[in-house]
């Protein structure tokens, strides 16, 4: 993969990615040339009383050490799995997951024990979660559950795990540290319990931050402060993003390169402001299009991809989006396209690459 | 970073929040008569076995031939049994042993279920499968038969009879630390805890264990009525505490021999060990309905 300039290129001025615990972070320097993960050939599949449910299909894709990237799909997509599957997180029981390599940081995560898998999570690979209500313990406090982060991974004492939890605190803005300490989750908003979650996940200033869905349950008004301060922790530190999301919305403002899965696979990926602007597979396009939009349409009905997305218990020819594609010609139906280069860094999988305006 | 976005402090201190909480749990306890009831029983029976001696008018020990089966008087409220013993001071002083009997059970019985029932359900699969069919083994034996079996091997004495009533509500524990362990390993918070690196032995001590707290705590205070019944049923039948030391097991026990010519001599201990399993049951009910939003109306 070969990087542009632009991407990530606001980085190199960084003057907090110096202040950094030595030895935490490499402090980031100048245009990402290594990838902080690559995954190959990545396949979920759930069994389930003798069948098996496709949710993740090959599916390949790389960050950079310090870029943000934005994973966008609809619901059931396979954005989350795909996620959970990388950091071994699905329930061995129903969950197949393969994959040729998943190259985090220079350990191969397929093959790395769990012990030393344990080791990484948290403090060089961190995870936020959609709902912040139900990601915390209701019953421990906020500093407990920070402090549990440090002394886990960093071995410090707990006065020291307060002192580092106090400026973790501030640093995603919640004042009044020491009663903030003492406080149970129930005593928070939801958006200070976003940044408490955002607090626990960059204790440790890790090299990649997975959010998945940060903001769907915050309100629009929370939403932006919370995407404004990843924004900046992430500038702050280097770290790279991978940012789960099926609001295109606040990926435009935040992600440098956006990946849009369709069925468990990987449809377009490219420089954000081209995947959304002159978007090159139909189902982009057809997302794009269905945003409502003040500008336009007013009157008028509210664009919609027609039919639905397939059932993921069924094996596919073809491609998966066919169906609903207003493009489709026969071939579509009988041979999976596979990821083929429409400009520099940019791909889309389809055997027609329509090239229209959204 | 940017201060731009800072949460307005929240007005309601901890305390305040605090003092709302536990006054809310103490009103529903206050509102309802019957766990009311419960909670006061339970505390003036733990009360009686913790000042037994105090509370006692008579050594429940002291034998006295002249003295045999007086009926209730101010000396002796409930009479003396066959030597003469005040029987008022052998309940009273049963309290103390039929208690500790049936705390320290429940205590074990805690313990050991809440061990295994966590393991059985966060681990799952073999681990699972395992534990909790050596329960069900456990459960298939009714559970005076194991009790009487175990006495029999381990012989009669306070310590073992706390062993063996908390061996045998090994089951009950497990099974509902499991059923809770398994609702709440899904919570996203102990999937966060695993995303942030913490081990299995840590996610089950800080994550799950206080978590399921609340209906071990019903499931407690329901056994310590099973285990009074129990320990009275196994010192009747000579296999759990020995004379002279009263329990209320015993003290039925003793009367039966003489229940046609002396019936209060198995009525009054019956009466209290009835009152004490009542209270106790009415209080678990009781904090089955606080600790449980489901059944709160």
């Amino acid at each position: 993969m070969c990087w542009t300039l632009e991407v990530g290129g606001d980085y190199r001025h960084s003057q907090a990615s110096r202040r950094m615990l030595s030895g935490v972070t490499p402090a980031y320097q100048g245009t990402p040339r290594h990838s902080v993960l690559r995954v190959e050939n990545l396949s979920v599949d759930f069994i389930r009383g003798g069948l098996g449910l496709h949710a993740v299909r090959q599916l390949s894709y790389e960050i950079g050490v310090g870029e943000a990237v934005a994973l966008v799909g609809e619901s059931g997509s396979g954005k989350t799995v795909s996620a959970l599957a990388v950091l071994r997180l699905l329930p061995s029981r129903t969950a197949r997951v393969s994959a040729t390599s998943i190259d985090f940081d220079g350990n191969d995560l397929t093959r790395l024990a769990d012990s030393e898998l344990r080791k990484l999570r948290g403090y060089r690979v961190s995870m936020v979660f959609q709902d912040p209500l139900s990601s915390l313990n209701p019953l421990m406090t906020i500093g407990q559950q920070i402090s549990e982060v440090l002394t886990t991974h960093l071995g410090l004492s707990d006065s020291q795990a307060a002192v580092r939890t106090q400026q973790l605190l501030d640093m995603v803005g919640i004042a009044g540290h020491s009663r903030r300490m003492r406080s149970y989750p129930h005593e928070f908003s939801g958006g200070m319990r976003q940044r408490v979650m955002i607090a626990m996940a960059l204790a440790c200033r890790p090299a990649l931050l997975i959010a998945d869905e940060p903001t769907t349950a915050l309100d629009v008004t929370v939403q932006a402060q919370i995407m404004e301060l990843l924004a900046n922790l992430r500038k702050e530190f280097g770290m790279a993003v991978l940012l789960i999301t099926h609001d295109i919305g606040i990926v435009a403002g935040f992600a440098d390169r956006t990946l849009v899965m369709y069925s468990g696979r990987l449809v377009e990926s490219g420089p954000t402001e081209n995947v959304l602007a002159h978007p090159r597979h139909p189902y982009t396009l057809g997302l794009l299009r269905s945003i409502p939009r003040v500008d336009r349409n007013r009157r008028g009905e509210l664009p919609s991809i027609r039919g639905m997305p397939p059932n993921p218990y069924d094996a596919i020819p073809g491609c998966a989006f066919a169906p609903r594609c207003a493009w489709a010609i026969p071939q579509c139906h009988v041979s999976s396209p596979a990821l083929e280069a429409v400009g520099t860094d940019w791909a889309a999988a389809c055997w027609v690459k329509p090239n229209e305006a959204v | 970073m940017s201060q731009s976005v800072i949460d307005e402090p929240i007005s309601v201190s901890r305390a305040q929040v605090r003092s709302q909480r536990h006054n809310a749990w103490f009103e529903l306890i206050l509102r309802s008569p019957a766990s009311m009831a419960g909670l006061l029983i339970a505390i003036a029976a733990i009360g009686i076995g913790l000042f037994a001696n105090i509370l006692a008018p008579h050594d429940y020990a002291a034998v006295d031939v002249t003295q045999r089966f007086l009926p209730p008087s101010l000396g002796h409220p409930f009479g003396t049994d066959e030597f003469g013993r005040d029987l008022l001071s052998r309940v009273i002083f049963g309290a103390r042993t039929s208690l500790i009997v049936a705390l320290s059970s429940t205590l074990v019985g805690a313990t050991l279920g809440v061990v295994l029932g966590v393991t059985a359900g966060y681990f799952g699969r073999a681990s699972d499968e395992a534990i909790m069919r050596l329960m069900d083994i456990m459960l298939a034996f009714p559970s005076i038969v194991l009790g009487i079996a175990l006495a029999t091997v381990l012989g009669p004495s306070i310590s073992n009879l706390a062993l063996i009533i908390g061996f045998i509500q090994i089951p009950a524990f497990a099974r509902v630390a499991r059923s809770s362990t398994l609702v709440v390993k899904a919570q996203e918070y102990v999937v966060a805890a695993r995303t942030l690196g913490q081990s299995n032995a840590g996610i089950m001590i800080r994550h799950v264990v206080p978590n399921i707290l609340g209906p071990l705590v019903v499931l407690a205070s329901l056994t310590v009525p099973g285990a009074i019944v129990t320990e009275a049923a196994l010192s009747f039948l000579g296999l759990g505490v020995q004379p002279p030391t009263p329990s209320w097991g015993n003290l039925v026990f003793d009367g039966t021999r003489f229940i046609y010519s002396y019936p209060l001599l198995v009525a009054l201990p019956g009466i209290v060990l009835s009152i004490a399993v009542l209270g106790f049951n009415l209080l678990g009910d009781g904090l089955r309905d606080v600790l449980d939003p489901r059944s709160r109306r």
